[in-house]
């Protein structure tokens, strides 16, 4: 079992907590069907992919996968749950490395576009299916969704405490707004091909248009 | 063959013409068909056999005139774009007040008309996202005609005196669109009505105005 390190460490390790060999079975065929639904999602988009395409893919069977899954949403949220955590980590190392407010921000939104530049598909299917108002609601209250917002509104809040900002910045709300607009701009990266410098460029606009207000104070 | 099939006209141009009409009246009974199915039971959950089932009309001329239930999604909703801006070109010239005040009205026009069929609209910008789409078939966020309404507002605001002329307009109005756009996830998620999206957005364009005023009233105001 050369997947299992742990085994390696003997019988110290195996007094602590060693995953029956059941578990780790299971651990590997999740591992298994997440990495075959993530190809399929990103080649034919999450309509597109069907149970018995993702299993085939995976090369179990379909019985195998529900064992796991309880549906096709299920596997979906699952590999957006791991991206999204990935993606707030990548945009708050690339904000604190801002030095002003519109600086840091646009970091965070650079970093947010590149993450997602090699795999569109996927954030086109997540797209659709944050409109969904079945799903839309539930994705929105993931704790790694609100992480994004948490990046934003933190680095509005530095910039009113170094006086960048005026202290009726309207946090929450302008935390919206530069969500909306990271967001509005990934049609262009899906449909039209953008760069990232071009995202970028975009982005720097709509950052000091929706700041200009709270820096007149 | 759609149900109108036997009237066949015999002279020529005669003929042609009641073809058209014929032709026109199938599409827009496959439209009206497709508008309340998408609706009522949903877009996903709407088949093309249904619709036309609806239309009294065959599959195969469904197809004659649409290339997929796709298409047929993107006509109902730009057919009833042309009723909306219908409605805004009667209503602009009336309004009065600063220019975020009638930029507000305006985009109150857009959540009133479009929460009448929430599923519908809802179902359209989902649809926006389907990887089946041909590239460039992307119907959600293409409104030119939004975009030109909201210059000229913006426009005739620094002709006014209330927008500082300094302003890079199409920055405000990307962003004026994406905020507006995104407002109706407030729809999706939480069964906002127009009201409340509204009320939302007026307090966004609030926020953006506060940046493109001009600077001399700003500094007499403070």
């Amino acid at each position: 079992m050369k997947h299992v390190p742990g085994s390696l460490h003997g019988d110290h390790a195996a007094e602590v907590r060693v995953p029956t060999r059941r578990a780790l079975a299971k651990a590997q065929t999740r591992t298994k069907v997440i990495a075959a639904a993530r190809r399929l999602f990103s080649e034919s988009g999450y309509e597109g992919a069907t149970i018995r395409d993702i299993a085939a893919e995976a090369g179990m069977s379909t019985g195998a996968v529900f064992a796991n899954f309880t549906d096709k949403a299920d596997l979906f949220r699952e590999i957006m749950l791991t991206d999204m955590q990935n993606l707030a980590d990548a945009m708050r190392e690339a904000a604190v490395k801002g030095r002003t407010v519109d600086d840091a921000i646009l970091r965070a939104f650079g970093a947010g576009y590149a993450f997602y530049k090699s795999q569109l598909p996927l954030a086109r299917a997540a797209f659709s299916i944050s409109w969904s108002p079945d799903q839309g609601g539930e994705i929105r209250s993931l704790p790694p969704v609100q992480a994004l917002y948490d990046i934003i509104s933190e680095q509005l809040a530095l910039g009113v405490e170094r006086g960048e900002l005026s202290q009726e910045a309207e946090i929450k709300l302008r935390t919206q707004m530069l969500f909306d607009a990271y967001l509005a701009n990934y049609p262009e990266a899906i449909f039209q091909g953008w760069g990232l410098e071009a995202l970028q460029a975009k982005s720097r606009d709509q950052i000091r248009v929706i700041l200009a207000g709270a820096r007149r104070g | 063959m759609h149900t109108q099939g036997a009237h066949r006209a015999s002279g020529g141009s005669v003929k042609l013409s009641v073809r058209k009409s014929q032709k026109e009246a199938t599409r827009q009974r496959v439209l009206d068909a497709a508008r309340d199915l998408f609706e009522t039971q949903g877009y996903e959950e709407t088949t093309v056999r249904e619709i036309a089932r609806k239309a009294e009309v065959s599959v195969g001329s469904v197809f004659t005139t649409f290339s997929s239930k796709g298409d047929i999604l993107s006509q109902v909703m730009t057919d009833r774009l042309d009723a909306l801006y219908a409605e805004l070109d009667r209503v602009i010239p009336s309004l009065r007040g600063s220019t975020t005040d009638r930029l507000r009205s305006m985009f109150a026009i857009h959540f009133a008309f479009e929460t009448r069929r929430t599923r519908l609209f809802l179902a359209h910008i989902a649809a926006a996202y389907d990887w089946r789409l041909a590239p460039g078939a992307r119907p959600y966020g293409k409104t030119p005609r939004l975009r030109m309404i909201v210059r000229d507002c913006l426009t005739d605001g620094v002709a006014r005196g209330d927008v500082d002329p300094a302003t890079d307009l199409d920055v405000i109005i990307d962003a004026l669109m994406a905020i507006y756009a995104w407002t109706y996830r407030l729809a999706a998620w939480e069964d906002a009505d127009a009201a409340a999206m509204s009320a939302v957005f007026d307090r966004q364009v609030g926020l953006i105005a506060e940046g493109f005023r001009p600077r001399k009233a700003a500094a007499v105001a403070s």
